[in-house]
């Protein structure tokens, strides 16, 4: 197959988009319905949900879509999500080359990086940091939701845990979001969580190796 | 006003539960719903424990001595209204309130129901509704007292063992009662709720170690609770608003900027992913 500026690089299949923004949706929802109960004057929050009642009815039916839509994800496309933990579990130079550089990136000030793989190091971490925070609030929330079925002392963790992982978590998610929409530099990988590929420009610069990787096995040779 | 109390001495409780009655009929409260199962389940007491309609029982701790008699021990359960209380410091919604007279009042309209109070409770006191989505508890007999009466359950209690008063007088009356006690040789009299949680509006005066009659021996604010509210929620509110305002700031600076990546035309290399 012959090499050019127009292809295109598979990066998400479809089961990972709409887990994808289902999950973000989700996520989202789970904020504004948890936010009253965190500061009373937010309370005003739950005007948008119909009321106290609903919005706590509105938070659990979102937790469920939360919680089990990855899980769905993962078991339509195993193959997918082993490919991101054997990622994750691989450091190499560059990754922590690329996290040294990342808040030049974020402000958008000159760097260097070096080839990076089908994760960035930075991405790498946010994954870690995103996984950790999903399994943190599941875990706690589904206690928080039946707490009579573990013991009290337990319980009692959960509150804390799960009031601070909320916004912390969602303080990762705002600088996530950011890179990947209206971020001048990496907002492009848009195109791969919503159409599901990448340009080759965006693919070279930012996953120089991956896209090295990619072309080679679909033949693609430079002219 | 001066704060009041409620004494409960089970040192003259005969465990008759004519303050249960006296509590249903007063708040209006109906019977929970029967178990299943109407057998005898091994104890004299007779709901398993506190629940939405039902905010005082007897709760029973019977054990066998060597010569395989069965021991009693009762008291009578419900609301401490205490004065360091958890189940204020959870409530978000700010239903829980203490009053001047040391009443730990909770406003109906402002509860909705979420458990917080039930969990951090050291006695696990609040119970909720899960059909009116609203936790309740013994209230003292708020509007009773308001009116100049006595809480119904130390109205109807016919042994003397419920007393209701100022405070102070409780107390003189307890540490009185104590002493008695300890002379007719209950070594291990003592009084609960003198100091524990701030001084509790509820006061006991028991025959032994508080852990006899399922009370802990000294009842804290969870660790947790504190750990939540005091500081777990404003550092949350801290990192959540740093990020906003990083986000937001880098949105501006970098809007005008040309970072998207261009096509290079070279093998692999250096690339200034930006
Ligand atoms: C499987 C996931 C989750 C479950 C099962 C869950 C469940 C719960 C439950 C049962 C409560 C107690 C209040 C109530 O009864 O409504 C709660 C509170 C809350 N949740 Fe969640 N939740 C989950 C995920 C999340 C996420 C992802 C967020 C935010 C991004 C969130 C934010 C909050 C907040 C802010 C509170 C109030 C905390 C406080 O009072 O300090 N939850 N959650
Ligand atoms: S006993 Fe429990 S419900 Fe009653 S005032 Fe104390 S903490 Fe609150
Ligand atoms: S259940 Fe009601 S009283 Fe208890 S903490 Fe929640 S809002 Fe407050
Ligand atoms: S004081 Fe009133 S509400 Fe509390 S247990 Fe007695 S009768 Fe019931």
């Amino acid at each position: 197959m012959a090499y050019s500026d127009n292809d295109r690089f598979p990066r998400f299949g479809k089961a990972a988009r709409v887990v994808h923004f289902t999950h973000l949706i989700s996520f989202f929802v789970l904020f504004f319905t948890g936010m009253s109960l965190y500061f009373n004057f937010l309370s005003p929050l739950n005007l948008l949900f119909g009321g106290a009642s609903s919005a706590k009815l509105i938070h659990r039916i979102a937790a469920c879509i939360f919680f089990f839509g990855p899980i769905l994800g993962i078991c339509l496309n195993p193959k997918g999500f082993f490919l991101v933990i054997r990622e994750i579990t691989h450091w190499r130079k560059e990754d922590f080359q690329f996290i040294v550089t990342f808040l030049h990136k974020f402000f958008g000030q000159p760097h260097e990086v070096a080839p990076q793989g089908y994760l960035n190091g930075g991405q790498k971490l946010n994954v870690y940091l995103l996984g950790f925070g999903f399994l943190g609030l599941s875990i706690t929330g589904f206690v928080l939701w039946f707490p009579q079925y573990v013991p009290i002392s337990f319980a009692l963790w959960c509150y804390p845990l799960h009031s601070l992982l909320a916004p912390c978590l969602t303080a990762a998610v705002l600088g996530h979001g950011y890179l990947g929409s209206f971020h001048p530099g990496s907002g492009a990988s848009w195109e791969a969580i919503w159409g599901g590929t990448l340009s080759r420009a965006f693919a070279e610069h930012h996953h120089a190796r991956w896209a090295q990787e990619v072309d080679s096995q679909l033949g693609r040779t430079r002219r | 006003m001066a704060q009041v109390a409620k004494l409960i001495d089970v040192t003259k409780c005969t465990a008759c539960r004519g303050c249960q009655v006296a509590c249903k009929q007063w708040n209006e409260l109906p019977v929970e719903a029967p178990p299943k199962e109407m057998a005898f389940t091994g104890t004299l007491q007779s709901h398993p424990d506190l629940a939405p309609n039902t905010f005082t029982i007897i709760q029973f701790f019977e054990e066998k001595d060597d010569t395989n008699t069965v021991k009693y021990r009762f008291r009578k359960t419900g609301c401490m209204h205490c004065t360091d209380a958890a189940c204020i410091l959870v409530c978000e919604k700010k239903a829980l309130t203490k009053l001047e007279n040391g009443i730990v009042y909770r406003d109906k309209d402002k509860c909705i129901g979420c458990g917080y109070c039930a969990q951090n409770c050291p006695f696990q006191v609040p119970k909720v509704n899960p059909k009116t989505e609203k936790a309740t508890k013994c209230t003292l007999c708020g509007d009773r007292i308001a009116n100049k009466m006595k809480p119904a359950c130390v109205t109807t209690c016919i042994t003397g063992a419920l007393d209701f008063g100022p405070r102070d007088e409780m107390l003189k009356k307890a540490k009185k009662r104590v002493e008695t006690l300890q002379k007719q040789g209950v070594a291990n009299a003592n009084i609960y709720g003198e100091k524990e949680l701030g001084g509790t509006n509820v006061i006991y005066v028991l025959a032994d170690k508080p852990e006899a009659y399922g009370l802990p021996a000294d009842p804290q604010i969870p660790l947790t609770a504190t750990l939540w509210q005091q500081y777990g929620k404003p550092i949350g509110a801290a990192v959540f608003c740093a990020s906003f305002a990083t986000t937001l700031f880098a949105f501006f600076l970098n809007r005008k900027k040309d970072l998207a990546p261009k096509l290079h035309h070279h093998e692999g290399g250096k690339s200034h992913g930006v």
